[in-house]
């Protein structure tokens, strides 16, 4: 129980890797906020994780919108005093030719995934973390931050951001014994990814095949890696970008078909 | 999830057997499996055998220096550590060949093998003596990859395994000085990719671990330039501490756990932040 009475917030936890995280934090013993753009999901999320006999609430959160996240952070302080984990999972993709994507999609996917990490950061460091000097933040960028990714300009700038914006806070922040990292995770099988196949957008076959590990991620090997950075058995890790991508954004792909062993699959 | 944790959901079966398997014995991850560390009869090296020995695993120190190599393997064993030393002078590819078949044969497999043996020789590159190169290409580089090649093959015909490479924040930023360290390291940093994708799908695990300002060497450092040196590296360093060998064990524990079953030919800075700041 390494997060045992800890006060830990994640956004966008209503399902997907959020989701997960929050329910591996909820089995170390945590108290977890989750933070819930569309209400009703939020619930249906926390009630779960209680019948798990987990300590979960979720509160409605845009991080889009500071307002929302200092909102969010008062009336966690208010109940709790403290806020001791902070991930910032929320994020929203889309897939368009850039020549194409509408200004909305784009201002949209820059709002939540970049805007969104930094206000929700703000709110909570200014409010809890800073004055009681500690905390441990981790951001949820992607392997899609790191390189680059047809039809993701949107989405593979705001997360290419995120990890600067890491490395930023990280070394503003470490006098206040706040650490700052962020997890990229490659292909997972999320609702995310899910929605995609469903529409054809993507197979997971080339996915697997193009990992080296020839596999696409669970939530849970995600999970695993932001409760590390969160725990204090990284205490000497800070401002740091830990890929969890089974080999992906290394592996040079020569022929563009994905890794050889993996054919056979 | 410890044991005691309510229940795994769903989607958790379909990750398949040994992760299900960690979940029920998280604290036991390393119970009787056989972790070696190279360059362990002190320091940083010694401080990662000792994490894997308190979580039960059985422990093979390995260094040039025998004598302190076997009061290093006594300490552990004192501390109720299933631990012995061996002597591996990792420049040399007979010598780790030979090992890793002792080892097999004494315990029946290698679960882990910790690329840890290292040397620093500093000075300008100018007039840096043509041996202090060579013998740390030799220990660092050439030295990991006869290891990695030796106990990769062990691991490959027994399906699984996990190498952690020990690599250096002075292998990602260059210091001036530290030429003879930071290309065997870099070069580490890559072979921990080369080998972590080569052998991804065949159950062989590679990653590694970049620290930075951890306590030995800029105390040493400190102690040979005086302590004007220690006060200017503390100021710089973010978090305005040096790191705990504790510290970057920690993260090599971790690393080699199932909890990091998809972190695969990536190395983990453990720096206190120093490689991230960018300024004065």
């Amino acid at each position: 129980m390494i997060f045992k009475d800890q006060v830990v917030v994640v956004t966008g936890a209503s399902r997907g890797i959020g989701y997960r995280i929050a329910e591996k934090f909820c089995s170390e013993g945590a108290q977890v906020l989750i933070g819930a753009l569309v209400a009703e999901r939020g619930q249906q999320a926390a009630e779960q994780l209680r019948q798990q006999g987990g300590r979960a609430k979720a509160i409605v959160l845009d991080v889009a919108n500071p307002e929302s996240c200092r909102a969010f952070t008062d009336q966690v302080m208010d109940e709790y005093s403290r806020i001791d984990v902070l991930v910032n999972n929320a994020g929203v993709f889309e897939l368009y030719p850039s020549e194409e994507i509408p200004e909305q999609s784009w201002r949209l996917q820059i709002d939540v995934n970049l805007n969104g990490t930094f206000f929700m950061t703000q709110a909570v460091a200014s409010r809890a973390m800073i004055p009681q000097r500690s905390g441990s933040i981790v951001n949820i960028a992607s392997i899609g931050g790191m390189g680059g990714w047809p039809m993701r300009s949107a989405y593979n700038a705001a997360k290419a951001g995120v990890i600067v914006l890491t490395e930023v806070l990280a070394t503003e922040w470490a006098h206040y014994n706040i650490r700052v990292n962020a997890v990229s995770p490659g292909v997972t099988r999320t609702d995310m990814m899910n929605t995609l196949i469903q529409k054809g957008l993507a197979r997971e076959d080339k996915y697997a095949r193009r990992t080296p590990l020839g596999r696409v991620a669970e939530t849970d090997e995600i999970a695993s890696a932001v409760l590390f950075l969160a725990s204090q058995r990284s205490s000497f890790i800070t401002g740091v970008n830990l890929r969890v991508d089974g080999g992906w954004a290394p592996y040079g792909n020569l022929h563009g078909r994905g890794f050889p062993e993996n054919e056979q699959s | 999830m410890g044991a005691d944790s309510p229940k795994m959901s769903k989607a958790e079966d379909t990750i398949g057997m040994s992760h299900q398997e960690h979940c029920n014995c998280r604290d036991q991850s390393f119970k009787d499996q056989v972790v070696v560390v190279t360059g362990s009869a002190r320091g940083l090296g010694f401080e990662i055998a000792r994490r894997f020995g308190r979580d039960q695993a059985r422990v093979v120190l390995t260094d040039n220096l025998e004598e302190t190599g076997e009061l290093a393997a006594d300490t552990l064993r004192q501390q109720g550590i299933s631990a012995e030393f061996k002597y591996l002078d990792v420049r040399d590819p007979a010598q780790s060949a030979s090992l890793v078949g002792q080892l097999v044969d004494e315990y029946g497999q290698i679960d882990v093998w910790v690329n840890n043996a290292g040397v620093v020789y500093k000075g300008p590159a100018e007039t840096l003596p043509l041996e202090q190169w060579d013998d740390s290409i030799a220990v660092m580089l050439s030295g990991a990859f006869y290891c990695c090649q030796a106990v990769g093959r062990r691991m490959l015909s027994q399906g699984h395994g996990v190498i952690i490479n020990v690599a250096s924040s002075d292998g990602i930023q260059y210091i001036e000085g530290q030429v003879a360290y930071s290309i065997p390291k870099a070069g580490l940093i890559m072979l921990t990719q080369a080998l972590g994708i080569e052998w991804a799908q065949r159950g062989v695990r590679v990653a590694g671990i970049a620290p930075g300002g951890v306590a030995i060497e800029m105390l040493q450092k400190g102690m040979d330039e005086g302590a004007a040196e220690l006060e200017s590296y503390l100021r710089r360093a973010p978090m305005h501490r040096l790191g705990d060998f504790s510290e970057i064990a920690e993260a090599v524990h971790w690393l080699a756990s199932r909890d990091a079953s998809y972190v695969i030919a990536e190395t983990l800075r453990v720096d206190g932040g120093w490689c991230a700041y960018q300024l004065f």
